[in-house]
């Protein structure tokens, strides 16, 4: 007898609908698989077969095929071993009356019969939602996940016997529907805040340019100065993840299988600090079967490389291209991949090897030293860079001063502010933020008067600047514009950009 | 005479052919053969017999064998198109300070224009002082520079990093004439990061060396530099050095030399300085500004009103910088220690936005100066400047 049950498969960070079919006829036993599978999903045999056996059913003695289609779509993972279960008990007719026909299902199951949870079962059920399927069953952990879809009933079942009562009749679940907005309004405890950090009145400063206008930044100053503690608190300065963008970074969370550590739905906005050592493959993707890299879980977030200097020029130099693109695109011979990847860069580096330089006191290393380790980090990565800050060793009075910086939320009322003028300006633009100008637009929405564009062609001539260079300038005088909430750029807006973009690296005068 | 010159060129170019002939060996065949010339002609045996005991005869006789004049001439001709000539005692354009000195150079190589302002018409200033200077020593070295130069005073340094670059690039921009004496290589760029600076001494100034082309810097070739440094002034400005600093080689040079010595004092117990503090307490002259190395410069040479004129008349002309009370409340919190923007907020209370585009106008009137991103002294520091 035949039968099929329809599940999924995790193609990129994309779900691709598969249909899982049974046949049992009469012939010498065997069990057959096909449907060009990964080795994971071949293995799914023996799981199958010893997890009905484990859970009361007898495995029919018969001749046993199963087919995943269709059948040129690689088949990974290990999600298909409750669909397989299913197909087969149906065919072997557990329940003639029933059809899982209109139902996505998805689980790992153990050799006990217990459901296991799986990488990716958002953006699976995503997929399954948009070809119209209204019912899931995964395993008991992916359901809150699951039910972030929105107009679909999950049901969560914790072993292959819970899923089967299910489906006969005899168990009856409670299904769980629309989540999203639940979990988007659940408050998020902060653990940190802004005002944590003493003293570094101007470094906070540029943190708060940089979070309403998503510009990029690069810190440099000692050891020990603060750089790492200040990256961690910036999203805690930015506004909020919108719900589309929730999902959005959800979904990438979801198929590296990281949920658990961040709850059902991410509404923080990531933070991610590979170390140095890290690959250019594990920074942007890839792999046989392509996983996003650490730029896409950085997406809508932000990208902290500590020790700038330290990353191995391969990982630095690929990332130029997301940050231009903000997107990051693999491809493999059957197919390419798009993985989103909106991320805010934000670089700390020492600025010499031993790392206290400018104090001379400290420092022994030589001009070429400090010139040899700062060149590390190539300009055109540098040039994509709108605010460069000096970090400031702390001075003790500032550790032992009672905190009394401004609180992450006050900032954030702000950065919001700033955020809704660049949404309004921005409506018809397809962009978000004054940093993803380009060309016509800086044209169409930055405009100086006459006494500013003198003071900016001054600062073009003395200090030779490039026009990129210029125009991340006046990027940044928009966004200080904005979060002081003047629609003219004013003088001062300008001299604030211009001492922040200020990208000139090297310390020793030249002479 | 051009003729004879050229020839003697020639010969000077071959007393310098051979590295492995050092000054003393030089100095040895010129005490004993009398002139350039002498040595030229000279025999092997005479050359033998003069430096057998430190010199290999392979040696010598390589030597000899460059006095071919096809290859002197293929020599002469390099030399011109690096823009290279050379100078040695007998000619007009060797600077004739330096004959006044144990051990002249018997042969220099020069870039640059020649100036009869090194020979005793003018005055000539050595700067000399760490490579790695702090705020105080960089500021010191350009305002001194700036100011002696600008008055018409030639400034020789080593055109190496730090005090000596500084030197000459101020001097440079004030449109005085400088004079960089390397330690190697005429030709040789050393640190590299002077690049600029070489190339602009070239057209500008002037720079002078004792070696030939592409010899690599070696650290025992620069305290015989220094004699030339000391030699060429008139005196010797030491801006900042430790203890056992190698400007010091330099100013005992110039003690050697019959030269005077000044020194710009600093805080006692500061490590950096305590060179140039020795040196004021055994004697050197305390310089607090070029003025008073100018007078010192004048009373030494009993000249007239020579220099410092252009600068009295400058002073009252230039017109009273208009100070606001914002930025004099800035001003106050800067000295000649960089000060982190941050602070100043601090201690003036005023906000970032407003802080920051004061310093920018500030830095444009020429009040302060951001030395490094977000570090900021007093620019016009001649004013006086609190430290607290």
């Amino acid at each position: 007898m035949f039968s099929k049950v329809k599940s999924c498969v995790l193609r990129g960070i994309d779900g691709t609908e598969i249909v899982v079919e049974a046949d049992i006829s009469d012939g010498l036993p065997t069990f057959t698989m096909v449907g060009y599978l990964s080795s994971s999903v071949k293995e799914a045999s023996e799981r199958v077969r010893t997890a009905l056996k484990n859970s009361g059913f007898t495995f029919p003695p018969k001749r046993i095929t199963v087919n995943l289609s269709p059948a040129d779509i690689k088949k990974d993972g290990a999600g298909f071993d409750l669909p397989i279960a299913l197909a087969i008990l149906l065919s072997s007719g557990l329940s003639p009356e029933v059809s899982l026909d209109e139902t996505l299902v998805l689980g790992e199951l153990g050799l006990n019969g217990d459901l296991k949870p799986i990488p990716g079962v958002l953006p699976m059920v995503f997929r399954a939602a948009e070809n119209g399927i209204r019912s899931c069953i995964v395993p008991k952990e992916n359901v809150e996940e699951a039910a972030l879809v929105k107009g679909l009933s999950v049901i969560g079942a914790a072993t292959l016997n819970e899923a089967v009562d299910y489906i006969s009749g005899a168990l009856k679940i409670k299904p769980v529907q629309n989540l999203c907005d639940r979990l988007y309004e659940s408050p998020q405890e902060q653990k940190i805040d802004f005002s944590d950090i003493h003293g570094q009145e101007t470094l906070k400063r540029g943190m708060e340019i940089a979070a309403a206008g998503f510009h990029n930044v690069l810190m440099t100053g000692a050891a020990g100065a603060g750089k790492s503690m200040l990256a961690k608190r910036l999203p805690t300065i930015m506004p909020r993840l919108s719900v589309e963008e929730s999902i959005e970074v959800t979904k990438i969370y979801s198929t590296l299988g990281l949920l658990s550590e961040r709850g059902a739905l991410v509404t923080e906005r990531p933070f991610r600090s590979p170390h140095h050592t890290v690959s250019s493959f594990a920074l942007v993707g890839g792999g046989v079967n392509p996983r996003p890299g650490e730029v896409s879980l950085a997406h809508n977030g932000v990208l902290f490389l500590d020790e700038l200097p330290e990353f191995g020029k391969n990982a630095l130099e690929v990332l130029r291209q997301p940050i231009e693109d903000r997107k990051v695109t693999i491809s493999r011979v059957n197919a390419s991949y798009i993985f989103p990847a909106d991320f805010m860069l934000v670089c700390a580096m020492n600025p010499c090897p031993c790392g206290h330089f400018p104090d001379r006191k400290r420092c022994r290393c030589t001009p070429v030293m400090i010139k040899k380790y700062q060149s590390r980090v190539s300009g055109p990565l540098l040039d994509r860079i709108d605010i460069n800050m000096e970090v400031k060793p702390v001075k003790s009075d500032d550790i032992f001063a009672e905190g009394n910086g401004e609180r992450s939320e006050i900032i954030r009322a702000r950065v919001e502010d700033a955020r809704m003028i660049q949404k309004r300006r921005y409506e018809n633009d397809g962009i978000f933020f004054n940093s993803q100008l380009e060309g016509n637009l800086i044209k169409k929405y930055i405009r100086l008067d006459p006494e500013e564009e003198a003071l900016l062609k001054q600062v073009f001539t003395e200090k030779e600047l490039s026009a990129r260079g210029t125009h991340r300038i006046l990027k940044l005088s928009r966004t200080i514009a904005d979060l002081s909430g003047s629609e003219r750029i004013k003088r001062e807006h300008l001299m604030e950009a211009i001492f922040y973009r200020n990208n000139g690296l090297s310390y020793e005068e030249v002479i | 005479m051009k003729e004879i010159m050229y020839e003697k060129d020639l010969m000077a170019l071959w007393f310098d052919s051979q590295d492995e002939i050092d000054y003393k060996n030089k100095a040895k065949l010129m005490d004993n053969l009398g002139s350039l010339e002498a040595c030229f002609y000279a025999e092997k045996e005479a050359l033998n017999n003069l430096l057998a005991d430190s010199t290999a005869v392979k040696v010598i006789s390589d030597w000899i064998k460059k006095r071919d004049r096809a290859y002197l001439e293929d020599r002469y001709g390099t030399l011109r198109d690096m823009g290279v000539s050379i100078t040695y005692p007998e000619r007009g354009d060797y600077p004739r300070k330096l004959l006044t000195v144990p051990s002249p150079p018997f042969l220099l190589y020069m870039r640059g224009t020649f100036r009869q302002s090194l020979n005793d018409v003018g005055c000539t200033i050595g700067m000399v002082g760490s490579r790695t200077p702090d705020t105080y020593g960089r500021e010191i070295a350009s305002y001194f520079a700036k100011e002696l130069a600008g008055d018409g005073i030639n400034i020789v340094s080593g055109l190496a990093s730090g005090v000596d670059g500084i030197s000459h690039r101020s001097a440079l921009s004030a449109g005085g004439y400088t004079v960089g004496v390397l330690g190697c290589g005429i030709n040789v760029v050393y640190p590299h990061s002077n690049i600029r600076l070489y190339e602009d001494m070239a057209v500008h100034g002037c720079i002078i060396s004792e070696y030939g082309p592409d010899l690599v810097p070696q650290s025992w070739r620069f305290p015989a530099r220094n004699r030339i440094i000391s030699g060429l002034s008139d005196g010797v400005l030491c801006v900042q050095a430790k203890k056992r600093s190698g400007s010091l080689i330099t100013t005992n040079f110039a003690l050697e030399q019959n030269r005077q010595v000044y020194a710009v004092p600093a805080r006692a117990f500061d490590l950096n300085y305590e060179g140039t503090n020795n040196l004021i307490k055994s004697g050197a002259f305390c310089a607090t500004s070029p003025e008073d190395i100018i007078n010192d410069l004048r009373e030494m040479r009993g000249e007239s009103l020579m220099y410092g004129e252009k600068k009295k008349r400058r002073k009252q002309s230039a017109p009273k910088k208009e100070v606001t009370a914002e930025e004099k409340k800035i001003l106050s919190c800067l000295n000649l220690e960089p000060c982190y923007i941050d602070d100043v907020i601090a201690q003036t209370g005023y906000g970032i936005t407003q802080t920051i585009s004061s310093l920018y106008v500030m830095e444009e009137k020429g009040l302060v100066k951001q030395v490094k991103r977000g570090w900021y002294i007093v620019a016009d520091f001649t004013r006086g400047v609190t430290y607290r």
